[in-house]
């Protein structure tokens, strides 16, 4: 898959987890999700989760950056170092 | 939650991002006039002083704030000689190359990095219990063993570096500068380590113009929050730590709170409660005014980091105000215990991976990161006077973390629901459990001289109308 599609995806998780009535689609890749309001701080170990259950991302193995969790395009980059 | 302020007390409040003054900042006037409204700010403050130093030198280059930072290497405590700074460097050394060449560590080295860490150092402790009374051998030791417990979480943040790989192309100074910091006193590693400090860290003129208004205004709001403490605290005039009086009517409204636990004074059920909630506010403003010293410190040398503390006592949830008391030390409990407990059970349900890491994080780590502060009884093989002291603390951490668990799912309950709007009854309501939990575990944490712990639990049963004798 290609980071726009990876992008969709992770999207469509991440709309079931952030704050209600917030436009998490036009968030920027770096933006903070926390900081900015759209998500809370509870969102990081649903990501962490989401990224085991479908890319079996092992975060004991490479430890856990909550800042680069927080936004879109830092956890594009976990996906795509996932499956190299 | 936040309120919406008329505009232009907003526009003077957020002054930091008006544009025009952004603008402004980046000239060399600007510059200057940053630096001259910092001066008197960070003068106020003694460590402040150290501190003017480093945003000066910082101001003049601000493409050398980690070399001219990492200066504090040789100066972060006046009281340190010279040979004391080598000793340290040592292990700072150690732990760079560690991480630098963190992929040629042995693997089980790689997988548990902070374990070994911990571990090394407790080793220096055991070492030190087998050598005699006295001797150049045990001087070193015992001056290294005092020092670590401050450096270990910095050290710490460095190892995380490495095992993220990021520290493998940098040099020393990339890391100097936070290991040894001139900008802060906390032994809480404010801004965090280098990945963080990275990401925060400004890459042009425009950037470095905003950290620095950025750095102004929390330094204005420390000066701020300081004045109102020394005022409620009554630290203002001679009369320091007496109770804090009604100043229209003079009438006594709340007692510090270590004094009435240790029974110095005795009042009212109503005033023992005022008491409880004076002694929150207290310790948030405390905790606020040294946070923003050290936050806008950073700032001002082009970091532009995170609060240490901000808005805690608006939090509508007990999770939420643990996130904004104390940031930092919050994220150390967070990365160095929660985390690691939390991936390191995968397989478990969710609740109960939250269960195991918040208990890690507030419970465990709280505790131990307390344990660390006191080097010289573990030194000594004082471990009564160490459970003595922190046995009240154990109470704390098992409230604290009990707590948090309950409000995080809570708030994973609510997902998708519309938060209570700010200054609605149910927003009120849920803001003074907040007050109210944080105000009556602090009982437990409060420092209170030869005082045993049957004293505080008395205390506790008092605010509810029982005598326990």
């Amino acid at each position: 898959m290609s980071r726009a599609e990876h992008r969709e995806t992770l999207l469509g998780f991440l709309k079931t987890i952030q704050r209600p009535g917030q436009p998490i689609e036009e968030a920027d890749e770096g933006l903070n999700l926390i900081n900015a309001g759209l998500a809370d701080s509870l969102a990081i170990l649903q990501i962490v989760s989401y990224l085991e259950e479908t890319y079996g991302v092992d975060f004991a193995e490479r430890g856990v950056d909550p800042d680069e969790l927080s936004s879109i395009g830092g956890i594009l980059d976990v996906i795509e170092q996932s499956s190299q | 939650m936040t309120f919406a302020l008329p505009g232009v007390i907003r526009k003077a409040t957020q002054f930091h991002e008006q544009e025009r003054l952004i603008a402004f900042a980046q000239t060399m006037p600007g510059r200057v006039l940053v630096v001259a409204l910092a001066a008197p700010l960070l003068y106020l403050f003694e460590e402040g002083k150290l501190m003017l130093v480093a945003v000066c030198l910082v101001s003049i280059m601000p493409s050398a704030r980690k070399l001219l930072l990492s200066l504090g290497f040789f100066s972060v405590q006046p009281s340190l000689s010279a040979w004391k700074q080598l000793i340290i460097g040592g292990p700072f050394f150690g732990t760079y190359l560690a991480a630098k060449h963190f992929k040629r560590l042995p693997a089980v080295v790689r997988r548990y990095p902070q374990t070994f860490l911990h571990g090394a150092m407790w080793a220096l402790f055991g070492f030190i219990w087998l050598l005699p009374d006295e001797g150049p051998v045990r001087l070193v030791a015992v001056t290294l063993a005092t020092l670590l417990p401050y450096y270990i979480w910095r050290c710490g943040y460095l190892l995380m570096s490495g095992k993220r790989g990021t520290a493998a192309k940098t040099g020393i100074l990339d890391h100097l500068y936070y290991l040894s910091p001139l900008y802060t006193t906390d032994s809480v590693p404010i801004g965090k380590g280098h990945d963080a400090l990275s990401r925060r860290e400004s890459n042009n003129p425009e950037e470095f113009a905003k950290s620095q208004l950025a750095g102004l205004k929390v330094l204005i709001l420390a000066i701020l929050w300081r004045t109102l403490d020394y005022w409620l605290s009554g630290e203002s005039g001679p009369d320091a730590r007496l109770a804090f009086s009604d100043p229209l009517t003079g009438s006594v409204l709340a007692f510090p709170l270590d004094m009435l636990i240790s029974g110095e004074f005795e009042a009212p059920l109503l005033l023992m409660w005022s008491s409880l909630y004076f002694e929150l506010i207290h310790v948030v403003l405390r905790i606020a005014v040294a946070g923003h010293l050290f936050v806008g410190t950073l700032r001002l040398c082009g970091f532009n980091v995170m609060r240490n503390t901000y808005k805690p006592l608006l939090a509508d949830s007990l999770v939420e105000f643990w996130n904004r008391f104390y940031y930092y030390f919050k994220e150390v409990l967070v990365e160095f215990f929660f985390f690691p407990t939390y991936v390191g059970w995968a397989k478990l349900p969710m609740k109960l991976r939250m269960f195991m890491a918040t208990f890690a994080a507030a419970f465990v780590g709280n505790m131990y990161f307390h344990v660390l502060l006191e080097a010289e009884s573990i030194i000594d093989q004082r471990f009564g006077d160490l459970i003595t002291e922190l046995t009240p603390r154990l109470i704390y951490c098992f409230l604290l973390a009990a707590g948090i668990y309950c409000s995080m799912l809570r708030q994973q309950n609510r997902q998708g629901k519309d938060a209570a709007p700010a200054g609605s009854m149910v927003w009120l309501g849920r803001v003074a459990w907040v007050w109210t939990f944080y105000a009556i575990i602090h009982i437990w944490n409060v420092k209170v001289e030869a005082v045993d712990l049957a004293a505080r639990n008395r205390f506790f049963l008092s605010l509810f109308g029982i005598d326990a004798g």
